[in-house]
């Protein structure tokens, strides 16, 4: 079987900045309290959710920013154990905090600013309990973690949770390998951009606009 | 010139105030390290925007200060250059003690040091750290035999294949750089000039201490130093002083230049920055000490100039790289996920920093006591 290559097609002009998808992945992922793997980016003035310009020449739009899932991912040239690898039969950039030396060259080599996070503490929790998915991610003091397009998930046939959940409709995930898929289509009829290309990682995340 | 007999005899129990101080705060060093151990990496002032800091800067300044010591060491052997062959056996060994506290500074980095068996296991050849091990691995070796050989060969003839080997193990020390300047998302970083520039500061920071310790081995009451003319070493270290300012500039003005945005926020982030400016007044003040006619070749004034010459390595290899973290590639606003702010290391990390140079002065001063290091009249 073909290897797949996964990417995800976000719909800038359907995307209304409402955070469901950074708080979603907090949720499945049973994310610590200080780390989000998915946040949502105001572009736009000098704080979240505020516009540029001058009353009433205002603007604002949002772009919301994870792990790229790169073809030719930085992180995993650095990382001197193994311990971030792209799984080739998906395309997804993974991460194993059991594995990490807890270096943070994943984080410096990274383009894509604060799309990885270290756990500079013993993690903790909101609630005294675990949220999410059985199967979420463990995460570990004094390692590196990111977005893993939500692999657990996508191994048994879901969508990554900001997908699913994602109220305005903005985001799609799919195989850019395959020419009907959705994603595939997207891409093909729709104007787009992907974050820093300039830097030549070939990221998988595409922005409609 | 090689003008005074000299006698090889160290004095037994020299410095023995320094041997305890220095001990004492590498004892600090251990206690700052073993909170970090317990805390996390949260209790240095690293953070998610800021992940490396002062100890990769540490790291850095030992391992050039390596490098620069073996080329120094293995010059005069393999080149016939009389005027540097007495502090071979002395820079052979300062390489040898700042290569353990070299590679100390990284370990003191790691969040999980108790994996560190998994370079062995899993270790990936494609990374620049793993290039940066290896390297190192290749001068602990290279550094021992070359100091076991200065120590027992008598013959410069014999020594050449060792030399020449620790002069190769000095020049790779551009492999450091490579952790940094393969960086694609680290614009300050990222640049060809980097191996170079380190190669220049290796050789400084080996020129700037082996002056110190000659003037501060003399001051103690080491009888081995009568013999050697310092003038030379004086010269390469305000040359190597001068040349890596001289790099400063050109980045500063191949990033002013272009006028893109990141470029500029560089240009304003390195103008801004107290490091910068303490780099270029203590390297210039460094230059002219040790090269003005009233000054040069006096002790104190050397002593002086060595010490401004060290200074303004600690501060580029720091401003080297906090510049790295200068510019934010995505910056738009969102949650936080770092401190507001830039990176200022905290009191654990001026702990265990200081605890990594007190092992050094603690090694560097068992050497002067314990081995023959002092340079030797030769013919």
């Amino acid at each position: 079987m073909a290897n797949k290559h996964y990417g995800m097609v976000i719909d800038t002009k359907r995307c209304i900045g409402c955070h469901t998808c950074s708080v979603a992945c907090k949720l499945e992922n049973n994310l610590p309290d200080k780390n989000w793997w998915n946040r949502t980016l105001t572009v736009g003035g000098e704080d979240m959710d505020t516009p540029a310009g001058v009353f009433p020449n205002l603007k604002m739009g949002f772009i919301t920013l994870a792990c790229q899932h790169c073809e030719n991912p930085a992180c995993v040239k650095v990382c001197p154990v193994g311990a971030t690898w792209k799984d080739e039969a998906t395309g997804i950039v993974m991460q194993d905090p059991s594995k990490c030396l807890g270096c943070r060259y994943c984080m410096v080599a990274c383009p894509y600013t604060g799309v990885r996070e270290f756990n500079f503490e013993e993690p903790t929790y909101a609630t005294g309990f675990a949220v999410g998915s059985i199967d979420a991610p463990i995460h570990e003091k004094s390692t590196v973690e990111k977005c893993t397009f939500c692999a657990h998930r996508v191994v048994k046939g879901e969508l990554p949770f900001c997908v699913e959940v994602c109220p305005a409709r903005a985001r799609h995930f799919g195989d850019l390998n395959d020419p009907e898929s959705e994603v595939s289509q997207l891409v093909l009829n729709r104007s787009h951009f992907r974050l820093l290309e300039e830097k030549g990682t070939e990221p998988s995340v595409y922005f409609l606009t | 010139m090689t003008t005074t007999t000299v006698n090889e005899t160290p004095k037994k129990s020299n410095l023995p105030v320094w041997l305890v101080v220095s001990g004492l705060l590498f004892l600090l060093g251990v206690f700052a390290w073993i909170i970090q151990l317990r805390q996390g990496v949260g209790a240095t002032s690293l953070h998610n925007l800021n992940a490396w800091g002062a100890y990769i800067a540490g790291f850095i300044f030992f391992m050039g200060l390596s490098a620069g010591m073996l080329v120094l060491g293995s010059l005069p052997i393999l080149f016939n250059l009389p005027r540097f062959r007495p502090y071979a056996k002395l820079a052979a060994f300062v390489a040898l003690a700042s290569l353990v506290v070299g590679g100390l500074f990284i370990l003191v980095d790691l969040g999980h040091p108790d994996r560190l068996w998994r370079l062995v296991r899993f270790g990936n050849l494609g990374s620049p750290m793993l290039w940066d091990l290896l390297l190192t691995v290749a001068y602990l070796i290279v550094a021992t035999v070359f100091l076991r050989r200065l120590m027992t060969v008598k013959s410069d003839d014999a020594l050449k294949p060792i030399a020449l080997l620790a002069f190769f193990a000095g020049l790779a020390d551009g492999l450091t750089a490579f952790v940094f300047a393969t960086q694609v998302g680290r614009e300050f970083w990222f640049s060809a000039v980097q191996p170079i520039a380190f190669f220049v500061a290796a050789l400084a920071s080996a020129g700037a201490l082996l002056l110190l310790l000659m003037v501060g081995l003399k001051a103690a009451g080491y009888n081995v130093l009568e013999c050697c003319d310092l003038a030379p070493l004086a010269g390469l270290t305000a040359a190597t002083v001068g040349l890596g300012l001289l790099l400063n500039v050109s980045e500063l003005v191949t990033h002013w230049f272009s006028r893109s945005t990141n470029a500029l926020e560089i240009v304003n982030a390195m103008l801004g920055s107290p490091l910068f400016w303490v780099e270029v007044i203590a390297g210039i003040a460094a230059i002219l000490l040790l090269l003005l006619p009233a000054t040069r070749l006096q002790s104190g004034w050397m002593a002086a100039g060595a010490v401004l010459a060290l200074i303004y390595l600690a501060a580029k290899r720091l401003l080297f790289v906090n510049m790295g973290f200068a510019v934010q590639n995505i910056n738009y606003a969102g949650v936080q996920i770092a401190p507001v702010g830039g990176y200022t290391p905290g009191l654990v990390e001026l702990g265990v920093i200081l605890g990594l140079i007190g092992l050094f002065a603690f090694l560097l001063i068992l050497g002067f006591n314990n081995l023959r290091l002092a340079p030797t009249a030769r013919s």
